[in-house]
């Protein structure tokens, strides 16, 4: 492998043929190009549901509905995309797909930064204060991760019931604002950090959220990062307690994907692709951080 | 009141506890505590509504007649719903069969799959953050997106249908059709969108593991002349043990819970969770005997997870 990257490395000083004569450099080169159709083929398959969705969003129905096999359009068009953009409320006269953005913008950003302040205070009060009694503490949330989550699915609901929370956005938001793994995953960042830090902030009188907000939090910016993006996602893409809690005049993005009659595939794929675009834009941006996110949450363990 | 022994002992709780508030408010140590308590209050009210309460809750309510959400108008019954689920109920066991299935193709699928792609994407040359990207894609896009995007690809004229129409006429075969409305084949359905969904996130997990394997360890074995196989099984798959057991355990938990795409595509198939659901909130056999199914599935997971963590000792959480 080595050897390989050393004549990957140097190649600017030789030209293509001298290059060609070493019998490593063909091997490389034999296996970069059997790695690209590997590639090509694997995404093609991957891609495919995507494209296929997006295609169909185009495609008028009689074409959507049509037995024979079409890779491609033959009448565009944005029937589709102009009837999600514009289906209004029958009752409150509002657009409904911009209701539901709203809706889901207001969950997701709500519930995401109140998680983060509360795990990662938490996580900081584990690894750093060691009150009395937080080992203990510590150790029944670690228990707690283990038990499956169906054994509280329902009984939840029935908590948010008995809250008076049934059909209140703060009965989607609040069973979010905070989780065990989330807590977990902050300690573990704050705990590799010297306690020194800490200690002399001190010494100049800091007082102890203080040491927290501005001595430990800059640290641990790329946890913070893995954290917003994991709720981001979470709570963009939430459908069941939406769905369960909500009524219908308050939609969110995937209960709205939803509310369309399922034979209208047309609609369906273009109010799919509007909600999934916002998402795609960000992976596009950040796919460093996304996938950063999935290994630190990962590997921590 | 006329009891010394009494009052002094009373005094000295109020002391105590006195003498602790004092402590917690005017020492550096104390104030740490203070400060501790405090941090984790929100969490710990949030951990207590959101997850004991409810354990709890699934515990007691199985042995009630419970129905709806409401904790009124329901009876004591001791283990009259377990006794139906092990003696009458047939859907709850056909659902069991069902999620062993899903199980049993999915995760072992799931993980070589994205082992293989995680080689395949390993060498950093042209168009590896591209594809990288790629193949993570089903992974950030909505459950609710992907199963409506499946439910089409399905459909009884969906492309999918009509390649197997197309290659049993061509070779003559008898290929079921995959139908979501199907009884028989719906969950087929549900195991190929699994897969393809579930590979990306596995893949980077895999993928990071082993760009933590020193390269050295490589070079040393290649200078010992040892092939590309031979390295993979003897230096790669060693290594990622952690990672593989990691993936294994959360699949293992997470597979058998599966419920929402059948909600989503209304398929025409059940699993145990999707039953708990309808006989919980929509007026199925009602909420007691539901968390009696949850109680019973909840023992299958646990099960799983402590055999788990008997196979490996490095995992613990």
């Amino acid at each position: 492998m080595q050897a390989d990257k050393i004549v990957m490395s140097k190649p600017t000083k030789l030209t293509f043929q001298e290059k060609f004569q070493s019998k490593k450099y063909r091997r490389n080169l034999v296996e970069n190009i059997f790695l690209w159709i590997i590639r090509i083929f694997l995404g093609a398959v991957f891609a495919f549901p995507l494209y296929w969705a997006i295609v169909t969003s185009f495609k008028p129905l009689e074409e959507i509905i049509s037995p024979t096999i079409n890779l491609g359009i033959n009448n565009p068009t944005l029937e589709h995309y102009k009837y999600v953009l514009t289906w209004r409320d029958y009752n409150t006269g509002q657009i409904v797909i911009f209701n539901a953005l709203n809706n889901t913008l207001f969950i997701t950003i709500i519930t995401g930064i109140l998680n983060i302040m509360i795990t990662s205070v938490a996580g900081y009060a584990f690894a750093k204060l060691k009150f009395k009694g937080s080992k203990v503490i510590f150790r029944i949330l670690l228990l707690s991760m283990m038990i499956p989550g169906v054994i509280t699915m329902m009984p939840t609901f029935i908590v948010i019931s008995n809250l008076k929370l049934w059909g209140n956005f703060a009965g989607v938001i609040l069973p979010g604002i905070s989780s065990v793994f989330n807590i977990f995953f902050m300690r573990q960042f704050f705990i590799t950090l010297p306690d020194e830090l800490g200690e002399s902030a001190e010494i100049d009188g800091a007082s102890e959220f203080r040491i927290f907000f501005q001595v430990y939090l800059p640290q641990v910016k790329p946890a913070l990062a893995a954290i917003a993006i994991f709720n981001f996602q979470g709570g963009w893409n939430n459908f069941l307690m939406p769905y369960v809690v909500l009524p219908t005049s308050k939609l969110v993005l995937p209960t709205f994907i939803r509310s369309f009659p399922a034979e209208n595939f047309g609609q369906t794929m273009a109010a799919s692709m509007l909600s999934t675009l916002p998402i795609l834009v960000l992976f596009i941006i950040f796919q460093k951080y996304f996938m950063q996110s999935v290994t630190l949450t990962g590997i921590e363990k | 009141m006329t009891n010394p022994a009494l009052s002094n002992n009373k005094q000295s709780i109020g002391q105590r506890i006195k003498d602790w508030f004092k402590w917690l408010f005017t020492t550096r140590r104390g104030q740490k505590n203070l400060w501790g308590i405090i941090f984790i209050i929100p969490a710990m009210l949030i951990f207590i509504i959101f997850t004991v309460v409810p354990i709890s809750m699934s515990f007691g309510l199985s042995l009630t007649n419970m129905r709806g959400l409401t904790l009124t108008n329901m009876k004591f019954v001791g283990l009259k719903n377990f006794e139906f689920i092990f003696k009458v109920d047939p859907l709850f066991w056909k659902a069991m069969r069902n999620i062993g299935l899903y199980t049993l193709i999915t995760v072992p699928l799931t993980l070589t799959g994205s082992l293989l792609l995680a080689l395949v994407i390993k060498k950093p040359i042209l168009g590896t953050k591209f594809f990288r990207g790629l193949f993570y894609l089903p992974g950030i896009t909505s459950g609710v997106a992907t199963a409506m995007v499946w439910l089409y690809l399905l459909n009884g004229n969906g492309i999918i249908n009509n390649g197997i129409r197309w290659f049993n006429d061509i070779f003559n075969t008898s290929m079921p059709l995959i139908l979501m409305n199907d009884s028989r084949t719906a969950i087929w359905g549900l195991i190929f969108m699994t897969i393809w969904g579930g590979l990306g996130g596995n893949m980077v997990l895999f993928l990071a593991g082993m760009n933590a394997i020193p390269t050295n360890i490589y070079e040393a074995a290649e200078i010992d002349g040892a092939n590309r196989r031979q390295q993979f099984f003897k230096i790669t798959m060693p290594l990622l043990k952690p990672s593989l057991i990691f993936a294994l355990t959360l699949s293992l938990i997470g597979s058998p819970q599966m419920f929402e795409p059948i909600l989503i595509m209304d398929a025409n198939t059940t699993t145990p969770v999707y039953e708990i659901y309808k006989n919980a909130l929509k007026g199925g056999l009602g909420t007691g005997l539901a968390t009696a199914q949850s109680v019973i599935l909840f023992f299958f997971i646990m099960i799983v997870t402590l055999v788990m963590q008997r196979v490996n000792k490095e995992f613990k959480i």
